[in-house]
């Protein structure tokens, strides 16, 4: 190893330097995949622990669970049973004993659960993965240049993530628990303890975002500045492959909504901590809770286009490469996106439909928000239309890239009963907005994200991942995420609420509990089909099929770079000729044209 | 799918379920043509040995056509919304001079229903203050004033199509109107969901005398009725007709409130005007 890295390297990196505190792009990139990866675990298993709550309401949990005759007589029977025992008997005050006891989910602990769930996934898993990760490793790869503009800022931004896990990993532990007032810590449950029982779980919740914001803002400072200024030779902006397209709108989204965020964080943490009441009405005065709203949903809504553009992005890719053929409206996806950015600014009042806005103003956001039908159509058209006469080739990346125009589909439709005030009066804060969040960040983005993890998968660690495994938990996933989540939309039609920790204390939801009970173990088979992704990813760092430095034959920049890539990148700068979809160009005779050849010079790279 | 929607039982609850419907068959045909358009593609363009595929770079021509469809589609849906949603929500078009004005108050956990009683004021000495349970006459436009005494929670009646938001120190005004049928009916299957509560039944052996009581349980072939102190079960088969008294519908709530948000509920009880009248009588005797 140590040997190796003597003859390989112009300048000699300790292990720490190298691998912890790199300052290299494509090191933090994967430090961002490992970390969100990570984070995926945490997140999902806090969901399959609701999950069993909302199917088998008040009873013990399984394996860890006390067993019905320790419940009923208090005779120990299992191994779970004796552990409860000692629980019980000790007189420390144990975590379990006050989230769970018997294994039996709480109410207070279930509010943690969804709330942590959702935190986790939207803060700590997308973001790092989609702009943390893939942001890092492709923008200085596919537009041709060494590294970041601020290298010591992107470590910077790494390792202010990991603060910020740290901080939120720390909440879980403390007296009163994690955050329990949803990801949206809506006013006033989240400013005052006295209304959740939460005491620092809640302040722990909101420094730790903050530093997540500082996080996400110096990447995002390092993203615009490197794409504007260091592009190589001929790499125009209408040149730029549509994932950095996406991973620019992005970060600029990122620059602009993140300080509203801090900023509300900031006034929440005077609220609670030095007596201020900027989010609590008294009759004597105060401030308003709705402000909460505003300023959460002006950051959340730009927010959600975080976490989809970049899926966007990295489908494009997948679609055009695997079909051989250019993207089709190239110039119209993009200005697609940059309207769907500049449309997030203004529809955040549909998530406050209900909020007792004007009348007047739910008919404006009414209408801005389902305006954003007309982009995500014409992005979906053209993804359609770059297959349509192409040479279709089904590989594991482009399983994803497909799920993911599918599930987006959905996604995009269901979004209208939301968007339509009327009809959002009935499905507001039911699981039909559950169903639909899901259909867009698990179906949409993390489908891309997969996709994208096994697509560039051979030039992150030099080897294919497993093909059958990715196809197994490819289909797998896909079966299991429709099942559990499909469901949830007549749930939704049914009108069951969404954050109820039992439904069976609703007359009206009785009907529901079998479909309850599918969806947790569709979501269960669902967690499970993930360690399959998990362990394909270290087993094929290791043992996978070695690749060759371009094996998708792709005509974009990073495919140019040596395999595995060096420190620097490239040999020389790549000059830019073309666009980055010149795929089976008439009179080629290769289907694909790399944006670095010369005109009527033979392609380089592949087998 | 829509068959899974509660029963509407308010005005304007029909207008949202045909918005729901027209929403509804308008996102299925664009999904089956988009995902049909998918496979058929995927099918046909699937990769074919010594077959390249075709350098198309796109068409302008069909990225308007695209643009202008949908944007027309946006606008003629948000056209036909417009009125159905000010109808629900804008107070200047709340049906004037309501015949019953309640305030309730979400607080954790409980809806408390206030009354302002015969004098028609708040903070009289005969207003009226009820814990989770809302009595009103059926068909008639019933104003609420809503607020809330600690954090935010949200009214929701499934079977009025009604759901708003209530804040701590601000009233919200909220209306709406039952449309409820009480002539007796013969064929009823799943009252429960109907949301029958209290019923006179007319036996079908003309020499019993009528019963007056309130569903408790209801099976395939059975009720289940609380009369007087006593619980008696009727076996379908042996009612005529049933005639109802009260409805009763669940208002959860549906935002979350803290610990006790699973299982804030309230109940809507729609008298028929006798039924009212009588509870009225019994609360502010004359």
């Amino acid at each position: 190893m140590h040997d190796n890295e003597h003859t390989e390297h112009h300048h000699e990196e300790s292990f720490i330097r190298k691998y912890i505190f790199s300052l290299d792009h494509k090191t933090i990139g994967k430090q961002f995949l490992i970390y969100g990866l990570i984070m995926f675990f945490v997140g999902g298993g806090l969901a399959l622990l609701f999950r069993w709550q909302l199917a088998y309401p008040d009873q013990p949990l399984p394996i860890i669970g006390a067993s019905q005759q320790y419940l009923d007589e208090g005779e120990v029977v299992t191994g779970a049973d004796r552990m409860w025992e000692r629980i019980y008997e000790s007189d420390k005050e144990e975590w379990l004993e006050t989230s769970m006891p018997s294994g039996v989910i709480t109410p207070e602990f279930y509010n943690m659960l969804f709330t942590m769930h959702a935190t986790i996934m939207v803060f700590f898993v997308v973001v790092p993965i989609l702009v943390g990760a893939f942001g890092n490793f492709l923008i200085p790869l596919m537009i041709g240049t060494r590294d970041m503009a601020f290298p010591i800022l992107n470590m910077l931004s790494f390792w202010l993530a990991v603060l910020a896990a740290i901080v939120m990993a720390i909440g879980f532990f403390v007296p009163g628990g994690h955050a329990a007032a949803g990801w949206t810590g809506y006013a006033p449950l989240s400013a005052d303890p006295q209304w959740t029982g939460v005491e620092w779980g809640q302040n722990l919740w909101a420094i730790s975002l903050l530093i997540q914001g500082f996080s996400s803002l110096v990447g995002s400072i390092n993203y615009i500045t490197t794409i504007i200024n260091m592009r190589a030779p001929g790499m125009t902006f209408f040149r730029m492959p549509l994932v950095i397209w996406s991973l620019f709108i992005v970060a600029i989204l990122l620059l602009l909504a993140f300080p509203v965020l801090s900023s509300a964080l900031a006034l929440l943490i005077f609220d609670r901590l030095a007596g201020t009441t900027f989010f609590s009405a008294t009759a004597e005065g105060g401030g308003d809770p709705l402000l909460w709203q505003h300023l959460f949903w002006f950051f959340g809504h730009p927010e959600v286009y975080i976490l989809i553009l970049p899926g966007m992005g990295i489908a494009s890719e997948l679609i055009a490469v695997f079909s051989r053929k250019p993207i089709f409206g190239y110039r119209s996806m993009v200005w697609a996106m940059i309207a769907i950015a500049f449309l997030g600014w203004i529809v955040w009042g549909h998530h406050m439909f209900q909020s007792g806005m004007r009348s007047e103003m739910g008919n404006f956001f009414m209408t801005t928000t389902m305006l954003i039908a007309v982009p995500s159509a014409i992005k979906t058209f053209n993804w359609l239309g770059t297959m349509f006469r192409g040479s279709i080739r089904f590989t594991a990346p482009m399983l994803h890239g497909i799920a993911f125009v599918s599930m987006f589909v959905i996604g995009g439709l269901s979004g209208i009963y939301m968007a339509n005030t009327p009809v959002d009066i009935f499905i507001h804060d039911t699981y039909y907005i559950v169903a639909h969040i899901h259909y867009v960040v698990f179906g949409g983005s993390l489908f891309a994200i997969f996709g994208g993890i096994i697509f560039w998968f051979p030039k992150m660690y030099g080897r294919y991942m497993n093909d059958a495994l990715s196809k197994i938990h490819f289909w797998l996933t896909f079966i299991a995420f429709n099942c559990t989540f499909f469901p949830m939309h007549i749930l939704g039609v049914g009108g069951h609420m969404r954050r109820i920790s039992n439904p069976q204390q609703y007359e009206f939801l009785q009907v529901f509990e079998g479909m309850n009970i599918f969806i947790t173990m569709s979501a269960f088979t669902l967690g499970f089909a993930q360690l399959i992704l998990v362990f394909n990813y270290f087993w094929s760092m290791y043992k996978g099929k070695v690749a060759e430095q371009n094996p998708w034959q792709v005509n974009t920049l990073e495919w140019e770079a040596p395999t595995p890539v060096p420190h620097g990148n490239f040999g020389q700068i790549p000059t830019v000729y073309r666009g980055p979809y010149e795929y089976s160009v008439p009179g080629e005779e290769e289907d694909w044209t790399p944006q670095a050849q010369p005109e009527h010079a033979p392609a380089t790279g592949g087998d | 799918m829509l068959q899974w929607l509660p029963e509407n039982v308010s005005t304007f609850g029909q207008g949202v379920d045909n918005l729901f419907h027209a929403i509804y068959w308008l996102t299925v045909v664009v999904f089956i043509l988009v995902m049909g358009t998918l496979i058929v593609f995927l099918i046909k363009y699937r990769h074919q040995e010594g077959k390249k595929a075709d350098y198309i770079e796109g068409s302008t021509t069909l990225e308007i056509v695209w643009t202008v469809v949908t944007t027309v589609i946006v606008f003629v849906l948000a056209m036909f919304s417009y009125p159905q949603w000010n109808n629900i929500k804008s107070p200047t078009q709340f049906p004037e001079n309501p015949d019953v004005v309640v305030q309730v108050s979400g607080k954790q956990f409980n809806w408390d229903m206030t009354y302002p009683g015969p004098d028609n004021e708040f903070g009289t000495d005969d207003d009226l203050e009820l814990e989770n349970e809302l009595h009103v006459p059926m068909n008639a436009v019933v104003h609420i004033r809503l607020t809330a005494e600690d954090v935010i929670h949200s009214f929701f009646v499934p079977q009025l199509r009604l759901k708003q938001d209530a804040l701590p120190n601000r009233f919200i005004n909220v209306w709406f109107q039952t449309e409820l049928d009480d002539k007796p009916i013969q064929n009823f299957e799943r009252l429960k969901a109907k949301g029958y509560f209290a019923v006179t039944l007319t036996p079908a052996d003309a020499n019993t005398p009528l019963i007056s009581g309130t569903i408790l349980k209801e099976t395939e072939d059975t009720l289940e009725l609380e009369v007087g102190d006593e619980t008696q079960t009727i076996s379908k088969a042996n009612v005529k007709q049933l005639a109802p008294k009260v409805w009763r519908y669940e208002i959860p709530c549906a935002e979350l409130c803290g610990f006790g948000h699973s299982g804030m509920l309230g109940y809507l009880n729609v008298h028929t005007q006798e039924s009212y009248d009588a509870w009225v009588q019994e609360r502010w005797p004359q």
